[in-house]
């Protein structure tokens, strides 16, 4: 991934949302972070040509309206948005979401620790790996 | 009946088997009699011949009849065949019970079968009613069936009432289980905020705070972690009744010893394990769950300069009886109990950080395996949790 493209965050806790946001800058990662509320909103973002294609979405699974899971198993239809990579953040360590999520086939699952330092680690492990990854053309 | 009593051995009149009654009786009496015991029984009983053609019945079947609005002539029944009662039963279409009464019957008559029995529903006007009927072949050289009906309304009743409480019970557990699962994952999301903010407020503010405030916001950072391992164990106590796992056979030996190097327990105490452990057939998590509850417990509480804990299991009848012995403060009998409860600590939190569900989950999946869980302790010298697993489940 380069340091010019966007990343996709799809939470809809504000708090959640600034912790990751916080965490990219205390990380140094240059890249735009957008955010979604819900898997709805996401999909209308993401079907905008006037957006910028997202490198990495960064999902929640537990949200309103249209929730994670349901979300990736629709973007995974999508010819266009299928190859965009899907890193799922959640709460839930829950077989049955494990599960699901790598059915729709999502490029990783991360277990948001309680602990902020713990959590600036994991932000931290995500990051190197994307930037290191070369991403779809 | 008495019908195959031969004459013979009505000869005997006056000998030592004359005081049996029907030895000395004419056919008529015998008839009486015979009709006498069918009238005593609380069933009702019609006799077929080989067509199906009732021949007689009892005074249940004819009172049956009358209290279902039959005239006296179709109440008595004789001379009604049995198998065109059945053809006519709710027509069309045909009664399905009807139809499998009819289809026994003949099975019956015509030695298909050596018997047959029906549990079917016959519902009053103002009453749920069920019934068995049972078909046995008519002994003799004419053949026909023996047809009995008899109420089991009150079973019926009985069953159908068990069956919708364990479906009760079951859909509540399950609403219980799923609850515990989605509160501790809905507690986590507003927890993991306050830990963040605290956070940034040390992180942000530091200069600002003093050492007093950055105190009580370390002090806020401690009890988020403290919730978070409650909410992380009452996920792992309702996790326990779900049984997802497959059961295998589970070595104990190399999983306890991983549970030791596990809990790493400090160079003054000792984790020996005395003797061989059994396998047994049980989820592995489980097994591991119960004993690094109960050995982390051992260690922690151990006050002595040299600790020692001590696994061992025995074969007890049936069972295997496991014991986990240590040599710590001992506890209380007032407090045996207790401890096995849900969020029961004997320790002040601050001194020792435990959730207190560790016992209770001990329990609750010895309990499921079908064993029990006790303790037993001396103040002073030491404590020792003793469970059982079935040897064979």
């Amino acid at each position: 991934m380069t340091p010019q493209q966007h990343i996709l965050l799809v939470e809809d806790d504000d708090l959640d949302a600034m912790t990751v946001r916080r965490t990219l800058k205390e990380l140094g990662a240059p890249n735009p972070l957008d955010r979604a509320v819900d898997g709805e909103r996401a999909l209308i973002f993401l079907r905008d040509p006037a957006n910028p294609r997202p490198g990495l979405i960064l999902l929640d699974l537990n949200m309103p309206r249209m929730n994670g899971i349901e979300f990736v198993a629709e973007i995974k239809k999508d010819p266009e948005l299928r190859i965009i990579p899907v890193v799922v953040l959640t709460t839930s360590s829950e077989e049955g979401d494990r599960l699901a999520a790598f059915n729709n086939s999502v490029a990783g699952y991360m277990v948001k620790p309680v602990d902020y330092p713990q959590f600036v680690g994991i932000m931290s492990l995500i990051r190197d790996y994307w930037m290191t990854s070369v991403t779809p053309p | 009946m008495t019908q195959s009593a031969h004459p013979k051995i009505t000869s005997f009149r006056g000998g030592a088997r004359a005081a049996a009654p029907g030895l000395d009786m004419t056919t008529d009496e015998r008839e009486i009699q015979a009709r006498s015991v069918l009238d005593s029984l609380h069933k009702h009983i019609a006799l077929l011949d080989s067509a199906g053609n009732i021949v007689s019945v009892n005074r249940d079947w004819r009172e049956f009849g009358l209290s279902n609005g039959a005239t006296p002539e179709q109440a008595d029944s004789v001379g009604i065949n049995y198998l065109d009662v059945c053809e006519s039963i709710g027509q069309p279409p045909k009664d399905v019970y009807a139809a499998a009464a009819q289809d026994g019957i003949k099975a019956v008559l015509t030695g298909a079968q050596p018997t047959f029995e029906l549990e079917y529903p016959c519902h009053g006007p103002g009453e749920q009613r069920w019934f068995l009927m049972r078909v046995s072949p008519l002994v003799g050289p004419h053949g026909g069936a023996v047809v009995t009906h008899e109420t089991i309304t009150k079973r019926w009743q009985l069953e159908q009432q068990r069956a919708s409480l364990i479906a009760e019970l079951l859909a509540a557990n399950r609403e219980l289980s799923d609850f515990a699962y989605v509160v501790s994952h809905d507690l986590k999301a507003p927890l993991r905020g306050i830990s963040s903010l605290a956070s940034w407020l040390i992180t942000d503010f530091s200069d600002k705070l003093g050492e007093e405030g950055r105190g009580h916001l370390m002090l806020i950072a401690s009890r988020v972690k403290r919730l978070s391992s409650l909410i992380d164990a009452i996920l792992a106590y309702s996790r326990a009744g779900r049984g997802r796992e497959e059961r295998a056979s589970v070595a104990l030996g190399p999983l306890v010893r991983n549970v030791i190097d596990l809990l790493a327990p400090p160079p003054h105490i000792s984790v020996q394990v005395v003797g061989e452990l059994p396998a047994l057939m049980i989820e592995a998590v489980k097994a591991q769950q119960v004993f690094q509850n109960l050995l982390s417990n051992a260690i922690d509480f151990i006050d002595k300069p040299a600790g020692q804990v001590v696994v061992a299991c025995v074969r007890d009848g049936a069972d295997w009886h496991f014991t986990v012995a240590d040599n710590g403060p001992g506890i209380e009998p007032r407090h045996f109990e207790r401890i096995f409860h849900l969020f029961q600590t004997l320790a002040s939190r601050d001194d020792l950080e435990r959730t207190g569900v560790g016992l209770a989950l001990v329990k609750k999946i010895v309990e499921l395996e079908g064993g029990q869980v006790w303790v037993e302790s001396v103040m002073g010298a030491g404590t020792t949790f003793h469970f059982t697993i079935p040897a064979v489940a």
